[in-house]
């Protein structure tokens, strides 16, 4: 007798299952009843309860499924009724603010939440995005119920009397994630606190944010936190309260944070010579994640990171420096061998096609960067390009357009890209002859060896895409689930068939 | 003790194996069980693998002897697999579920994770219909139930991650 897969046992499915993503296990399940028992626990394991295309899942759903339950988002307007249900298994909740438009927001109050957190002493990581005000007795639940609480995602207001209560949880994380909090600026943080266990810092605000009162309390975390022998990750993001350069560089210089090797820092009035002072400071060979978002990349950033750290970056993320020149993109792509993800403004054709190396890059997963081309280019170095990108297996997410961040003014790509040509992805229009193919410099069709990708961004104004690009994304890009950008070839009749493509392969179109 | 003492196996059928210790070490269950017992110099019996299969099993820890990342180098579960990895995994079906099975019992995880991930790759990016013809299943689930299925897991929300 032959093993078959029906014989394996549960807990290696279990392990199987957390390889697959939802569209997989979603066919596992309807394979027949013994894939539906081993693979149902892992479809809802992490769940996000949304109202989308108008309706959430279903509350009796949920309910039936509460104690398969690992992770859970629950959108704004989700009303009560799934803050009643328990989920015996919670281990981290999202309660998520993207939905604000919705009518009904805000269905469950702040005791329902209480009550809930009552429920559910077992959660380990909360993220907190609703805009109400948590009472005090919310983070008492917290700080006294949830034994094995180790990350805090919080943005919202944190209440006078609730203050207190709220630096002891933060007090006792791993993972402090702070955006657009408001706090009431005279209580400060007890100074009893040490934040040992700290791991993972973020201060942000929104970028949105309305009104910009100055605030000390993050220059006073930042001062406190320097106890915390195993932070690995800092990020700073406050448009208000300039990055405390002075207090980073006498931390590191009197040895404080061995293990910094994440770094994201946004501020435009930080130099370019303070910046590289830092980064030369840092532990040496321990960066591996710097992301810097303001307008110029100075030269003794770039020395200093090419110089230190290009060998281990995993991830740079520079996309709204205007600084960052083609030869600069071109260098990180060619050297940072271990680079997984990037987001850079631009590469010219040229400098891949001319370029003595090919990328080392070959491990990126997530790629963000415009290719431009410019007016004496030569017709093969196309071609190059296109064969460049072709040898990044493993990418996820491929966003080739001009201006990602499009949604918000303040972060957009240096204005000289905007108006420049790229590449030709389409399909050429008679795909009769072989010829066609031959002659230009390539197409889409050369990338469907990236059998990864599931994001995939394109600029709608320069790409003709039609039906026939949509049907080869969906032909070879099997884990596609998400595709931005306007098919503009699609004639207006042919648009429900467009929608209905995508929508009967669960990808999702903006 | 010696790096360079061995150590015998008995596979289910009763075939013995003379291996490395440090081979052996690849495996947690026979590396706990060697520190605990010390060398008892006789055979390690492994009622649950066949002789095939240790065969397998042992090649796998052979070629990764060196390996500096054994236990921490397949971490990334989404990462590629590698050349002589993919090679090694192209068995008929019946023996990589035997592999997983030995895997699993003797712990050797880097083992686990590479035909668990070869598993996957089977089913991903397919219909329901297109794994039953992969695996040879046969639907057992009545049009109601699959209907049942379809509507208690809804695909409305299966589309975003």
């Amino acid at each position: 007798m032959t093993t078959t897969c029906l014989d394996l046992p549960d807990e290696i499915c279990l392990l199987i299952g957390a390889i697959l993503g939802p569209k997989a296990l979603y066919s596992c399940i309807r394979v027949c009843r013994a894939f539906y028992a081993s693979f149902i626990p892992c479809l809802w394991s992490n769940i996000n309860v949304k109202p989308y295309k108008c309706n959430a899942i279903d509350a009796a759903n949920v309910r039936a499924n509460a104690h398969r339950i690992n992770t859970a988002s629950f959108a704004v307007s989700l009303t009560e009724e799934y803050y009643t249900i328990i989920y015996p298994r919670l281990q981290e909740i999202r309660l998520d603010s993207y939905d604000k438009g919705s009518p009904n927001i805000l269905q469950a109050g702040p005791q329902h939440k209480i009550h809930f957190a009552q429920l559910h002493p077992t959660i380990r990581k909360l993220n907190y995005g609703h805009e109400d005000i948590l009472p005090k007795e919310f983070w008492e639940v917290v700080e006294t119920t949830w034994t094995d609480f180790e990350s805090l995602g919080m943005s919202g207001v944190v209440g006078a009397d609730a203050v207190d209560v709220f630096w002891r949880v933060c007090d006792r994380v791993q993972d402090l994630r702070f955006t657009g909090v408001n706090l009431p600026e005279s209580l400060p943080i007890l100074s009893t606190l040490s934040f040992r266990r700290l791991q993972s810092l973020g201060i942000a605000l929104y970028p949105w944010s309305q009104e910009i009162p100055h605030r000390t309390w993050p220059v006073q975390l930042l001062e406190q936190v320097k106890t915390s022998e195993g932070l690995r990750s800092l990020s700073w993001d406050m448009t208000d309260t300039p990055f405390p350069v002075q207090l980073v560089l006498d931390a590191l210089e009197e040895g404080c944070w061995p293990q910094l090797s994440s770094l994201s820092i946004s501020d435009p009035m930080l130099s370019d010579q303070d910046l590289s002072k830092i980064l030369r400071i840092l532990p040496p060979r321990r960066l591996t994640d710097f992301e810097w978002s303001s307008v110029t990349l100075g030269p003794f950033t770039y020395n200093c990171l090419r110089e230190m750290y290009f060998s281990h970056l995993r991830e740079l993320n520079v996309g709204q420096c205007s600084g960052v020149t083609s030869t600069m993109t071109q260098a990180v792509l060619t050297e940072c061998v271990h680079l997984v993800r990037l987001d850079a403004p631009h590469v010219f054709v040229r400098d891949i096609a001319t370029s003595p190396k090919p990328w080392g890059c070959l491990r990126l997963e997530s790629l963000v960067l415009f290719i431009g081309i410019q007016k004496y280019d030569e017709p093969e170095w196309e071609g190059q390009v296109f064969r460049q990108i072709s040898k990044l297996k493993r990418l996820q997410s491929l966003d080739l357009q001009r201006n990602p961040h499009s949604f918000h003014p303040d972060i957009a790509r240096p204005s000289f890209i905007l108006n420049m040509a790229t590449l030709d992805l389409g399909l050429p229009a008679f795909s009769s002859s072989t010829e066609s193919s031959d002659n230009s410099g390539g197409d889409i069709r050369c990338w469907s060896n990236l059998v990864q990708l599931q994001e995939f961004s394109f600029d709608g104004d320069r790409q003709a895409f039609g039906m026939d690009e949509a049907l080869w994304m969906v032909e070879h890009w099997k884990d596609l689930w998400c595709v931005v950008g306007e098919f503009t070839a699609v004639e207006e009749n042919d648009n429900c068939k467009l929608e209905k493509l995508f929508l009967d392969h669960n990808i999702s179109h903006y | 003790m010696s790096a360079h003492s061995q150590i015998l196996l008995t596979s289910s059928e009763g075939t013995e194996f003379l291996i490395d210790r440090d081979i052996a070490d690849k495996s947690m269950l026979l590396k706990c069980m060697l520190e605990d017992i010390g060398e008892i110099g006789q055979a390690v019996p492994l009622p649950n693998v066949s002789g095939p299969i240790l065969t397998k099993v042992i090649e796998y820890c052979t070629h990764h002897r060196d390996d500096p990342n054994f236990l921490s180098a397949n971490d990334d579960v989404t990462a590629d697999i590698d050349e002589w990895d993919l090679e090694y995994c192209k068995v008929d079906q019946g023996t990589l579920y035997e592999l997983i099975l030995a895997a699993n019992y003797l712990d050797i995880k880097p083992l686990m994770d590479l035909t668990c991930k070869t598993v996957a790759n089977m089913i991903k990016a397919k219909s329901p219909e297109e794994i039953r013809k992969t695996f040879n299943i046969t639907n057992d689930f009545t049009p109601e139930e699959e209907d049942q299925v379809r509507r208690e897991n809804g695909k409305d929300w299966v589309d975003e991650h």
